[in-house]
C-alpha cells in the first residue's frame, strides 16, 4: 500500500533563488530561508519518496478567467516550467520531470468518489509556484511528480475549509492506493503578501502570519480554517489567499501539529516553512 | 463587464515582448478593436494605472503590466505604484 513519507509546506517567492545564489547573506531572513530550503531538501531526501505530489497555485500563467479550475490534477506524461517570462525576470532554472500518471488518475478518480470534482489537464506548463520549490528541494529532477493546481488568485476562490476537505480526500485516496509507493508532498504558498496592492512585495499583516503559523505548529486546525476566508485573507494582501494551499496539507495530515515550522521575515514577504515528518506511514 | 478584456490585454502585454512593443508603438491602434469601455481604453492608452486600478482590473496583472511598460528604476517604479494606488484601498476585482 502507498504511504505518505514527508509533507512539506514552503514559500514560492520567485525572488529567492537568485538572492540565494548571488547574495545569501544580504540579511538574516534570507540566510535563514536558504538554510530552511536546505533542511527541506534533506528531509525529503531522507524520506526517499517514489513520487512527489506538488500542490501549488498558478499565477494566471497557465489558467485564466476564460476557464478557471478551482482544483486540477495534471496528468500529462511530464511536467516542465516555468514560463519564459518568469525565467527571464527572476532568473529561474528550468525544471522538468515525469508525471506519475497512475497516481494522478487515482487522485482524479478517487476524488470523484469522495465529493471532490477535480478538473484535469493533459497539457500544461507548471509556473514558478511549482518549479521554484522543486528547484530548491529536489534539484536532481529525478522523482516523478503529480501536480495539483489550485486557484487562489481569481475570485471567487473556495474557502479554507474546502482546501482542508480536499486534503482529507487526497489522504484517503493515497491510503487506499494499492501500489507500494512512498509519497512525498510539497505545497507552496505564502503568508500575507501583496503583489499589485498598496503594500506590494511586503508582509502586509505580520499578525496574521504569526497567528496562522502558531496554530499550524499547535495543530489548532479549526482556528486556521476559521481564519482562512477570502475576506480575511484578501484584507491581508491580494496574494494572501495563496496560504490556502497549506490547508490542503492540514487535511492530508488530518489536522495534527506540524513537526517543524519557521517563518523568516525579510525585505520581501516573510517565508513560511512547515513539515510533518513521517516514519513508516506514521508521524515521527 | 469588460474588465475581463482589460485583464487579457494587461496579461499579454506584460508577458510577450513582441506584443508589448506593438502596444507601446501605437497604443491607440493596439486597443482600437478591443471590446473596452471608453474609460478603460483611455486609461490603457495612457498607461494610467491609477484609473485602471479604480476600475477593478486584477491588481496582480496590473502590477506586471506597469513593471513591463515603464522604463527606469524598478524599485522607484514600485514605490510610485504603491503610493498612487494606496488611497484607493482594496478593490474587488472579481470578473
Amino acid at each position: 500500500m502507498a504511504k505518505i513519507v514527508e509533507v512539506i509546506g514552503v514559500t514560492h517567492n520567485p525572488f529567492l533563488p537568485r538572492e540565494f545564489r548571488e547574495n545569501p547573506d544580504s540579511e538574516p531572513g534570507i540566510r535563514a530561508a536558504y538554510d530552511n530550503f536546505l533542511l527541506m531538501r534533506r528531509k525529503l531526501r531522507e524520506a526517499r519518496p517514489d513520487v512527489i505530489v506538488v500542490v501549488a497555485s498558478d499565477h494566471l500563467n497557465q489558467w485564466f478567467m476564460d476557464n478557471m479550475p478551482p482544483f486540477l490534477i495534471g496528468q500529462a506524461r511530464f511536467a516542465r516550467g516555468p514560463f519564459p517570462h518568469e525565467a527571464r525576470v527572476h532568473k529561474l532554472s528550468e525544471y522538468r520531470t515525469d508525471i506519475d500518471g497512475d497516481l494522478a488518475r487515482a487522485l482524479l478518480r478517487g476524488g470523484l468518489n469522495r465529493a471532490v470534482d477535480f478538473s484535469f489537464s493533459d497539457e500544461f506548463i507548471i509556473d514558478h509556484a511549482f518549479t521554484m520549490p522543486l528547484e530548491l528541494i529536489r534539484p536532481e529532477m529525478d522523482v516523478p511528480i503529480v501536480p495539483v493546481f489550485t486557484n487562489t488568485i481569481a475570485p471567487p476562490i473556495p474557502p479554507g475549509k474546502r482546501f482542508y476537505e480536499v486534503g482529507l480526500a487526497m489522504r484517503s485516496i493515497i491510503d487506499d492506493y494499492p501500489a507500494d509507493k512512498r509519497v512525498g508532498v510539497i505545497a507552496s504558498g505564502h503568508t500575507s503578501l501583496d503583489v499589485g496592492g498598496p503594500k506590494t512585495n511586503q508582509s502586509v499583516d505580520p499578525d496574521f502570519d504569526q497567528k496562522m503559523m502558531g496554530w499550524i505548529a499547535q495543530g489548532n486546525t479549526p482556528a486556521v480554517i476559521r481564519e482562512a476566508t477570502w475576506e480575511r485573507m484578501f484584507e491581508a494582501g491580494n496574494q494572501t489567499p495563496g496560504f490556502s494551499n497549506f490547508l490542503i496539507l492540514l487535511g492530508l495530515v488530518r489536522g495534527v501539529p506540524a513537526s517543524y515550522t519557521a517563518l523568516n521575515p525579510c525585505r520581501f514577504a516573510a517565508s513560511p516553512f512547515m513539515t510533518w515528518d513521517f516514519a513508516n506511514g506514521d508521524l515521527k | 463587464m469588460s474588465r475581463y478584456q482589460v485583464n487579457k490585454l494587461l496579461r499579454v502585454i506584460a508577458r510577450d515582448e513582441l506584443v508589448r512593443t506593438e502596444f507601446l508603438k501605437d497604443p491607440a491602434g493596439f486597443t482600437r478593436d478591443a471590446d473596452l469601455t471608453d474609460a478603460e481604453r483611455k486609461a490603457l492608452i495612457e498607461r494610467d494605472f491609477r484609473t485602471l486600478y479604480s476600475l477593478g482590473v486584477h491588481s496582480f496583472l496590473l502590477f506586471g503590466f506597469v513593471m513591463s511598460v515603464f522604463p527606469g528604476d524598478r524599485k522607484k517604479l514600485e514605490e510610485d505604484y504603491c503610493k498612487t494606488i494606496a488611497p484607493l484601498g482594496r478593490i474587488d476585482y472579481s470578473t
